[in-house]
């Protein structure tokens, strides 16, 4: 193939509030061999053009969710997504949106962290943990299966029009969240759990938009959860 | 019992599955039986019967209530102080029971 044919053209936001308080959009050329994700080519932009260019990453693998970003105009990881099936020979690549951005392509996840943690993300039990294993059928595993593979990369929550309009919202993350220990065999606190969503700035405020579902890299379903959670909280306030 | 949002929220999925028959009975009896074309006695005619009167009825407490509740979710989803969302609650239930008022008048009073 010819090498031009493999340039492509990354067209990145960038902010550094030290130096100005305007953001703006830089444009690099690269090429871009086979096979290589957005990551890479951030790394190989960072590496030989520009060493300023801020983002987050780690495990380059899709399992710590630290390089999700908003990429063409669709949240995903960018460790995972290769330039190549991207459409045309421009890459936008912007922070995720909805939370503050610290610096380039770095935001600031506290509210995110926040919201998880209000719905206790760990298991409760009363009664006292057996000595061994505690043991769950594959019936029972089944029931939170998908939820158990969210990497807390952020995407859904940055994808939620409820969650732009008001952070306090718990977003789909922290819901999903929830669904994983409410629905879990092993856990005794669902009634507890059930009351700390059931609130003016949780359940409710879900608007059914299924962006959470698109964004997804896991191809989890943040909407299906937030919908059983719904009629959870109505079973038990009945 | 600490519910903020379930019986609402049934509530509303149910008037929503009401209205949508209600509704397209309406547009159906409004649009393909005619009425369109007749005149004053025909309606005063349909207002005076009971069955229309109920039908009526149940149309209106329903889309004001369904209408009335999501007002209030959009309130939510935009307004984070307490004493707007306090204002915008007064209004829309305010105004919720001013446009029942006047149409259980016109319904009930209705006669020839």
């Amino acid at each position: 193939m010819n090498q031009s044919t493999n340039k492509y053209t990354f067209k990145i936001f960038r902010y550094d509030p030290e130096r100005s308080p305007r953001a703006r959009y830089d444009t690099f050329s690269l090429e871009v061999a086979k096979g290589m994700t957005v990551l890479d080519c951030l790394q190989a932009i960072k590496a030989s053009q520009d060493g300023t260019l801020s983002f987050r990453r780690s495990c380059r693998s899709a399992i710590c969710g630290s390089c999700a970003m908003n990429i063409n105009g669709k949240n995903d990881l960018a460790c995972h997504l290769q330039v190549s099936l991207l459409g045309g020979r421009t890459v936008t690549v912007d922070p995720l949106p909805g939370f503050p951005v610290i610096r380039d392509l770095v935001v600031d996840l506290e509210e995110f962290y926040r919201s998880l943690e209000r719905v206790l993300p760990w298991l409760v039990r009363s009664s006292p943990f057996p000595d061994k294993e505690l043991p769950q059928s594959p019936a029972e595993r089944d029931r939170i299966d998908s939820a158990v593979n969210c990497i807390l990369c952020g995407s859904c929550t940055s994808s939620c029009p409820s969650f732009w309009f008001n952070t306090r919202y718990l977003a789909p993350a922290a819901l999903l969240k929830a669904y994983r220990f409410i629905f879990d065999s092993r856990d005794e606190a669902k009634g507890e759990r059930l009351e700390l969503v059931d609130d003016r700035n949780g359940l409710w405020r879900c608007r059914t938009i299924y962006n959470c579902e698109e964004a997804c890299p896991k191809l989890l379903k943040p909407n299906e959860a937030i919908a059983a959670l719904k009629i959870e909280a109505l079973k038990q306030s009945v | 019992m600490k519910t903020t949002g379930s019986w609402w929220w049934l509530l509303q999925r149910l008037s929503g599955a009401v209205l949508l028959v209600l509704i397209m009975a309406h547009f159906v009896v409004m649009h393909y039986m005619g009425f369109e074309k007749r005149l004053y006695a025909d309606v005063l005619a349909r207002l005076s019967n009971p069955l229309w009167k109920t039908f009526d009825l149940i149309f209106l407490s329903l889309g004001l209530s369904h209408g009335g509740y999501g007002l209030w979710g959009i309130v939510g989803d935009y307004c984070r102080s307490d004493s707007a969302r306090i204002i915008a609650l007064i209004a829309i239930v305010t105004a919720g029971l001013f446009l029942f008022s006047l149409g259980l008048v016109t319904v009930l009073t209705f006669h020839s």
